[in-house]
């Protein structure tokens, strides 16, 4: 690419992305009254501290059953604020005390066990770039018209496509009567993240494979507070890429990366669910 | 592009021939694109939910998530005036924004 090419998309982005903000935020301004009492918990929080759509937004928080209310909005300030004083600006590997400091803050504010490694098993980082992932087909001959539960989310979500392979882990049922509730919500809320990266994956593939397999994490949008309870369901993105992980486009609507170059820094910490009790999807703030 | 249902009132062919003719590779151009109909989007339906109650906003916003444009339409020309120039004009004034960073781009 030369110089010129380079120049002129760079300078028409920053020049479109700033005139997108303005009106963006013009429009949360003028109406946030009304879509703030339309919205409420995490739609609310996507409609009004994200990048989201609104349309989009207050189409799933119109259509869908809306999820526990944030009774304290301070709660959202201040997590807010401690992330921006833990988390670097700079998008690079955290250090272990930033990693404690971080799963600390989080466990606090989530009310969930969260941490950045279990019985010395990890990923390779705790804080990167995700990157928008298609649907994965849950059992051979799952295709974009067996895939949705309702019009609304296949309004919404459709448009992602459905991968050309399986996930890690292959199938998650052999067939579409054995596909549970369970199955539906793994595939829903998936993650793809660089099993491949650990630095000793290759000595202990059996246990980490294990490990790793629908392991729950919490993602997080340190910019704006909003959360997913994920589970890991596919290895990637290629490191060359540059991204780290990989959402499910149901993930990446809820972290506020549905729209624009649909990708942004999160963080990502395992949840120690020894129970099973935390469902996976979107999550409030405790 | 997704088609909201004011897309057939503001057209982006213009725009599209002009990005044309800059130094830019299939994916920078759909990008750019991409930006320009989120702009739009942003200030048309600043432009829309300006002109309705509170209730009527919700109300709109249920049809929205429907997608049935002619539901939507009706309901908009029930409850505003002039809805489909309001949406022109909001349209045209974004897009001759868009349009002078193009020509201020050639110019540099």
């Amino acid at each position: 690419m030369s110089k010129r090419q380079k120049s002129h998309y760079d300078l028409l982005k920053k020049e479109w992305e700033k005139r997108h903000r303005d009106a963006r935020k013009k429009f949360e301004e003028k109406h946030s009254d009304v879509l703030s009492k339309i919205t409420t918990g995490a739609a609310g929080l996507i409609l009004l501290s994200s990048s989201l759509n609104p349309v989009t937004a207050l189409a799933a928080a119109a259509t869908q059953t809306p999820p526990p209310v944030i009774e304290e909005s301070n709660n959202l300030e201040a997590l807010l604020k401690d992330l921006k004083t833990i988390v670097p600006v700079d998008m690079r590997v955290l250090n272990s005390d930033e990693e404690a400091t971080i799963s600390a803050k989080l466990s606090k504010y989530f009310d969930m066990d969260i941490k950045p490694e279990i019985n010395g098993l990890r990923l390779n980082r705790s804080y990167g770039v995700i990157g928008a992932e298609q649907h994965l087909t849950r059992f051979p001959g799952d295709s974009m018209n067996t895939h949705f539960a309702s019009q609304t989310d296949a309004n919404m979500f459709y448009s992602s496509g459905m991968a050309p392979g399986k996930g890690a882990w292959g199938y998650f049922v052999n067939s579409g009567q054995e596909l549970s509730t369970i199955d539906i919500e793994r595939e829903k809320w998936y993650i793809a993240v660089q099993t491949f990266a650990v630095s000793d994956y290759n000595q202990r593939v059996k246990e980490y494979r294990e490990f790793f397999k629908y392991r729950k994490m919490l993602v997080v949008n340190p910019l704006t507070g909003q959360a997913v309870v994920s589970d890991i369901a596919d290895a990637g993105p290629a490191v060359w890429t540059g991204k780290h992980l990989g959402g499910s486009p149901e993930v990446m609507h809820f972290l506020g990366f549905a729209d624009g170059p649909r990708k942004g820094a999160v963080l990502y910490f395992f949840i120690n669910d020894l129970d099973d009790k935390i469902p996976l999807g979107p999550i409030n703030l405790k | 592009m997704k088609k909201y249902f004011y897309s057939s009132l503001i057209s982006l062919d213009i725009l599209n021939t002009e990005l044309d003719t800059l130094d830019l590779s299939k994916e920078e151009k759909e990008e750019l694109l991409k930006l320009a109909h989120e702009s739009i989007h942003h200030t048309v339906m600043d432009a829309i939910l300006s002109q309705l109650s509170e209730e009527d906003k919700k109300k709109f916003l249920e049809l929205l998530t429907q997608e049935a444009h002619e539901n939507v339409w009706k309901y908009l020309n029930e409850k505003t005036e002039k809805i489909e120039e309001r949406i022109i004009e909001a349209g045209e004034e974004i897009k001759k924004q868009l349009h002078s960073d193009i020509k201020n781009l050639k110019r540099r």
